[in-house]
């Protein structure tokens, strides 16, 4: 079966899309870009670089611009979906863990477009995802905070930032499900090239919410 | 515990199958079966998972070894091919995400009156009267059965979602 992965560029979705080469023919990934951080269902920070990850994927990109609202962000993924179904796309592959409002809207939309849904990470145990990425050899940078403290922003996700969230999950969902933290992947087995960010800065919006802008960044050669 | 699979396609069961099998394993020792290898539990308990929206392949395949059970918990396909076992007819009812669920019979799956539950089916047996089978929770359907004088049960929704007391208890032998 020919699939396509709905592709933030962030962990949940590259293992999603580990998953799915391991036993689909990945024909695509899909991207909506939100136009703010308000997006009330797609990932926000940096989802312009998901072009450059889709060059070190070498998978074809359908970059997709929706509003924030369910219903425009909806018919902007149906309209890509739309897409990639004359690409030959019968199957789509989501990195969804355990929200029953992303779960539903997305099986909705597969539903209507005859489409075969996949969720690989459903209802994964949050710590269990981090490990695997860590196993796998996943360079993963956190892009954007909100509720979790701004000194993670930036921070790669190696054992010892796993062990302070693993300690703070009675105030934190260690994968950041709860939107505590959206992150960025940089490297992964499943890349042919690195990505290497030249420059890169913070922008806070409030006490609690900051996100790193990646204004430059380049391909590395492996 | 035997835990059957119905899905088409492997990737389907990370969804379906694991997260039945690590509420199941936290308590005993799990055995995965697929459906189209040769089934035979008699005597044995065994859960079988659902599946994707769009799979229905498992409505082909023989399900007269479920009468043959110790007891048998069915989640969406597998309430459904309890069902067929049954001679219960399905109809086309779709539903899609989480509604409330009403007990209309004190059961041993769930002591809740009402619940929240995440459904994802396009089948599903209408609310009447049968005469084979109990009817324990509705949601505009027959969200949970019983078969009388057996320890069979079919649960229209995903209890694994929102609701693993149900799978818990249908292990702790409350029923």
């Amino acid at each position: 079966m020919k699939v396509c992965v709905l592709y933030s560029g962030g962990k949940d979705s590259n293992l999603a899309l580990v998953k799915a080469m391991e036993c689909f023919e990945v024909k695509c990934l899909v991207s909506l870009k939100p136009k703010s951080e308000e997006s009330e269902i797609f990932h926000y920070p940096n989802v312009e670089l998901v072009k450059l990850q889709a060059k070190a994927l070498d998978i074809p990109l359908i970059l997709v611009n929706c509003l924030d609202d369910e219903k425009e962000s909806l018919n902007a993924l149906k309209l890509g979906l739309k897409r990639v179904k004359k690409m030959g796309v019968e199957g789509v592959v989501t990195g969804a863990i355990r929200s029953t409002y992303q779960a539903t809207r997305f099986q909705k939309v597969c539903k209507e477009l005859n489409l075969w849904c996949f969720n690989p990470l459903w209802l994964r145990e949050e710590t269990s995802i981090l490990e695997e990425i860590l196993k796998l050899g996943f360079e993963t940078i956190i892009v954007r905070v909100a509720g979790l403290s701004e000194r993670f922003l930036g921070a790669k996700i190696n054992r010892k930032v796993l062990s302070e969230l693993k300690k703070m999950r009675k105030f934190v969902n260690v994968a950041g499900e709860g939107g505590e933290y959206e992150t960025f992947v940089l490297y992964a087995p499943h890349f042919r090239k690195r990505i290497k960010i030249i420059e890169s800065e913070v922008t806070k919006k409030n006490e609690y919410e900051a996100t790193l802008i990646i204004k430059r960044a380049e391909l590395i050669r492996l | 515990m035997i835990v059957v699979s119905v899905c088409k396609y492997k990737l389907h069961e990370e969804e379906f199958v694991r997260p039945v099998v690590e509420i199941v394993s936290r308590v005993e020792d799990v055995e995965v079966v697929r459906i189209d290898e040769e089934l035979d539990f008699k005597g044995e308990k065994v859960i079988v998972c659902g599946t994707a929206l769009k799979d229905f392949e498992y409505l082909k395949k023989d399900v007269s070894w479920i009468k043959k059970c110790k007891s048998y918990l069915g989640i969406c396909s597998g309430y459904q091919m309890l069902a067929k076992a049954y001679s219960l007819r399905l109809e086309r009812i779709e539903k899609i995400g989480v509604y409330e669920v009403k007990n209309v019979r004190q059961n041993g799956l769930t002591s809740k009156k009402k619940f929240k539950a995440y459904f994802l089916h396009e089948l599903a047996i209408p609310e009447k009267k049968y005469e084979e089978i109990e009817i324990l929770s509705i949601c505009s359907e027959v969200a949970a059965f019983k078969v009388k004088e057996k320890n069979f049960y079919g649960v229209s929704f995903h209890p694994e979602v929102l609701n693993p007391e149900v799978i818990e208890n249908f292990l702790a032998k409350k029923i």
